[in-house]
């Protein structure tokens, strides 16, 4: 026993103090990951493609990877230029949680990156090796110490078998054409969404360059209870006064008649204003604040308070179409809670109120996006109808102003609910676990149906006979052995 | 959100919140309204030296397309 107590304190002395894992930032500037030094080209935003990555483990890491490999096969070509896929034509990809992995995979190895990707995460027993790993001898004297924690050990598997030690300074390495990845967690303290970008990590006067991916995917899918929140130092202060607020931040704190622009503004200032009470800052599963990954898009959708406008983008002429596409994994919940008198037992309780509310949050962002691309289109269609009518009584009539830019929007939701042709394969996706583990023919079959679902797709085939009247949807069958496999019947 | 038409004499680009938004009229010669959200913004154009005021910091209402918001700027 005393040989075991030594021995901890020897591993505690030899591991020493943990390096925190965002360091402080040396100088404001330009520099790191923002999207102006990401996607650089302006002609390629002509067309701007946003994907938005659910929650939900290997459920929703498989099912996003589908959108993926749907939009690989979309191939068309441009009025100019060589043929392309849409998958070429990505912009930003925001993700949380599970949806996290396939997005920072993807924006770091691109398609070549793919196989790896299946090998490395998809098929495998991911949660399995957590557990190995939580319960092996040679990391109770890390566990030991106050700053490690399960996430910890997370995280050094993500960076390890994933994500290859790549850090945001990698990302900007990438080839062009990569997407814009926005990772996002929830921060505990403000019960808001908190984004893995420079310009969020400028309130920290920290640099993220320097932070592993793995980390923010960690924090990203880091769900209550079962692993522990990522904590980062706030350095804000001191040497860090040559701090600048963005424009539209500082205006957005005084904003008194829109609240929920002056809400956003005091959350996010309140890393500089609150630093002597908050020189840490916890994060856990992005799903908590936003378990669709929309609200940082609908941002930048709907006003100029985003490092990545698309007002802006839109008025500078720009973005002439929009694509939307959300990979939704949500499941159902357990029909049966009402048919008995005994209450739900704790770990549905837990379930329910870790992601029943942001389920029903979730929604609403869609329909917000949804709303707000279908005000746009009827103003523009006010404008046209009052110009006409205008002129039918007077032909001389001209408008004393032209409208902003005609952009076309798509809004593209792929969830289970969209699966109407066959109710037991609806039945089974919405039953799925939310795991990191899942059997193989169920991570097939996710990747099969998201590109069923991409293909049968409304507003997508719309959206594509809009960029390539030419185009058409291939057929996607999925296969009735892989279902039976994949669903066994109770 | 909002629409809102910068109004100058001559066709210069229009900065809100410090990021370039292309031009105050469009190409017919028209003013050309642009997208903003509501709420409070800074103003100001291109080749500032002639205009007056340099920038402005308005609160922009609610507007509909057909009654878009003026933030006037003067030559001097």
């Amino acid at each position: 026993m005393r040989g075991f107590a030594v021995a901890l304190v020897v591993g505690t002395t030899a591991f020493g103090c943990a390096a925190p894992i965002n360091p402080r930032l040396a100088a404001y500037d330009a520099a790191g990951y923002r999207y102006a030094n990401v996607r650089t080209d302006a002609a390629e935003e002509e067309l701007f493609v946003i994907l938005a990555f659910s929650g939900g483990g290997t459920r929703a890491a498989a099912f996003s990877y589908g959108v993926l490999e749907g939009l690989q096969s979309v191939r068309y070509q441009p009025v100019t230029g060589t043929e392309r896929t849409l998958l070429d034509d990505v912009d930003v990809i925001s993700s949380v949680s599970g949806g996290s992995f396939t997005a920072a995979h993807y924006a770091l190895f691109g398609t070549e990156g793919f196989k790896h990707f299946e090998d490395n995460f998809l098929y495998r027993n991911i949660q399995g090796e957590l557990v190995v790993r939580a319960f092996a001898p040679w990391n109770w004297a890390r566990l030991l110490r106050s700053d490690v924690s399960r996430t910890d050990l997370a995280a050094d598997l993500y960076d390890e078998v994933v994500f290859h030690h790549a850090t945001f300074a990698t990302l900007l390495q990438a080839p062009r054409r990569r997407p814009y990845l926005l990772l996002n967690a929830t921060d505990m303290t403000l019960g808001a969404r908190f984004e893995f970008t420079q310009d969020q990590f400028d309130l920290l006067c920290s640099d993220l360059s320097a932070v592993p991916v793995a980390r923010a995917v960690a924090a990203s899918s880091a769900f209550p209870v079962l692993l522990s929140p990522v904590t980062l130092h706030n350095y804000s202060g001191g040497h860090c006064d040559d701090f600048r607020a963005p424009r539209w931040l500082s205006n957005g704190l005084g904003s008194l008649e829109q609240p929920r622009r002056v809400a956003v503004a005091r959350n996010l200032m309140s890393y500089r204003t609150h630093v002597q009470d908050r020189p840490f800052v916890h994060l856990l599963d992005g799903g908590l604040s936003d378990n669709i990954g929309l609200r940082g898009p609908y941002v930048a959708l709907s006003g100029q308070d985003s490092a990545w406008s698309l007002f802006t983008k839109i008025n500078q002429g720009k973005v002439r179409r929009v694509l939307v596409i959300t990979a939704n994994a949500r499941t159902g919940r357990d029909p049966d809670w009402g048919k008995r008198e005994s209450p739900p037992g704790v770990v549905d309780v837990l379930g329910l109120v870790t992601t029943g509310p942001m389920g029903n949050y979730s929604f609403e962002t869609v329909q917000l996006i949804a709303e707000h691309f279908t005000r746009l289109k009827l103003d523009l269609e006010d404008y046209r109808a009052c110009e006409t009518l205008a002129k039918k009584e007077c032909p001389a009539f001209s408008m004393p102003f032209e409208p902003p830019a005609d952009v076309t929007f798509h809004a593209v939701e792929l969830a289970f609910d969209n699966v109407t042709e066959d109710e037991r394969l609806k039945s089974c996706l919405e039953g799925l676990a939310t795991s990191f583990h899942l059997p193989r023919a169920q991570v097939t079959l996710l990747r099969q149906v998201a590109q069923r679902l991409l293909m049968t797709s409304p507003p997508f085939i719309d959206a594509m006979h809009g960029i390539a009247p030419a185009w058409q949807p291939r057929a996607v069958t999925i296969d009735p052995a892989l279902i039976a496999e994949a669903c066994p019947r109770p | 959100m909002s629409y809102v038409v910068v109004r100058f004499p001559e066709p210069r680009d229009v900065y809100i919140d410090d990021e370039a938004q292309g031009s105050n009229i469009a190409a017919s010669g028209k003013p050309r309204a642009l997208f903003v959200n509501a709420g409070k913004h800074t103003f100001r154009l291109s080749r500032a030296e002639n205009v007056d005021p340099a920038e402005q910091t308005v609160d922009v209402p609610e507007r509909p397309i057909l009654n878009p918001f003026r933030v006037e700027f003067k030559k001097c």
